[in-house]
């Protein structure tokens, strides 16, 4: 798979990153994952991982967390009331694209 | 309510104005940013869709945040700078910096000094961020913590940037907003998002007495 000058161009900032990089970009647009949790938040994790070039299924799930599946891994990370419930998507969001981008065998 | 302002409708600012909606938040809002949405802003502010490219910014985010959002929202099409502030955030309470620009961020700090005003900085580039709430008269001010003849440092245009890890420095951002506004944040914190080992640290900072802003109290 080689990617289009738009698809460089709309994901430029990631390709950027040497933990993600132009292979670690193509391996996000071949992952697909799974995504339960709840309203709002699943939604918007859901968004941030399309956004970055994964499939995403959204499922119905657990109140108190949010969990992601894919390529025989799971992540996942507790939920707490009020802004922390942000910065817990964010950190989660950050580490399923950072193990999707650094491939198989990589560690988490 | 006290009207907030968000200057810098992009990866933090946008995911702060996310999780005021997320929360139930009823402010109102004044959404302040000169920049059209581009392709290369989708992976990382995914509030934007490929139909909104060309547009300004401020307008579709007041947009999205008219669906149901439950207070007052306007957008303002416009690069905020030390002339046009007092303008720009004329009865505004508190702003949230999610700029990424620093002559613009020196702008709201002298701005806040003006009018006693808090305001809330945000940063974002590789896999890690920071955030503060800066109180005039009261702790560090941006120079006091990043020396007064700040250079513009690497900026997203030329490094990378993880969307996500923007999520999680406004999540921190409006913790410290809802800490102040309960009166339950004491002294200045400095957090410092840690996107590749999904943490937080915070440094607490004592009082040295910032002499930057000192004719101005
Ligand atoms: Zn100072």
């Amino acid at each position: 798979m080689s990617l289009s000058d738009e698809l460089i161009d709309q994901y430029s900032r990631q390709i950027l990153l040497p933990e993600v990089d132009y292979q670690g970009q193509e391996r996000l647009l071949q992952a697909q994952v799974e995504v339960a949790g709840p309203e709002p938040w699943r939604s918007w994790l859901a968004r941030y991982l399309r956004a970055a070039g994964v499939a995403v299924r959204e499922l119905t799930g657990p109140t108190d967390q949010l969990t992601v599946e894919g390529g025989g891994r799971r992540w996942q990370r507790a939920l707490t009331p009020g802004p922390a419930a942000l910065t817990a998507l964010g950190y989660l969001g950050a580490a399923v694209l950072l193990d999707l981008a650094q491939g198989e065998g990589a560690q988490g | 309510m006290s009207r907030l302002a968000v200057v810098g409708v992009g990866a933090t600012g946008g995911a702060l104005l996310a999780g005021l909606h997320a929360l139930g938040a009823t402010e109102p809002l004044r959404l302040i940013d000169p920049d059209r949405v581009e392709r290369s802003n989708l992976p990382r502010q995914p509030w934007f869709e490929a139909a909104d490219i060309g547009r300004p910014k401020a307008e579709v985010m007041a947009e999205r945040l008219s669906h149901g959002y439950r207070g007052q929202v306007e957008p303002a099409v416009a690069r905020l700078s030390e002339e046009n502030c007092d303008q720009l955030l004329d009865e505004v309470a508190l702003v949230f910096d999610g700029t990424d620009n620093w002559p613009v961020r020196e702008a709201i700090q002298a701005w806040a000094a003006r009018h006693q005003k808090a305001w809330i900085y945000m940063s974002v580039l590789g896999l890690s961020g920071m955030t503060a709430l800066f109180r005039p008269g009261e702790g560090p001010c941006l120079y006091c913590l990043f020396g007064a003849t700040i250079q513009q440092g690497p900026h997203c245009f030329e490094a990378g940037v993880l969307g996500p890890v923007a999520a999680a420095v406004a999540g921190e951002a409006l913790d410290l907003y809802q800490r102040w506004g309960s009166g339950a944040l004491e002294g200045f914190e400095l957090r410092l998002i840690d996107g590749a080992g999904g943490r937080t640290e915070v440094i607490r900072g004592r009082d040295r007495g910032c002499t930057h802003f000192v004719s101005l109290r």
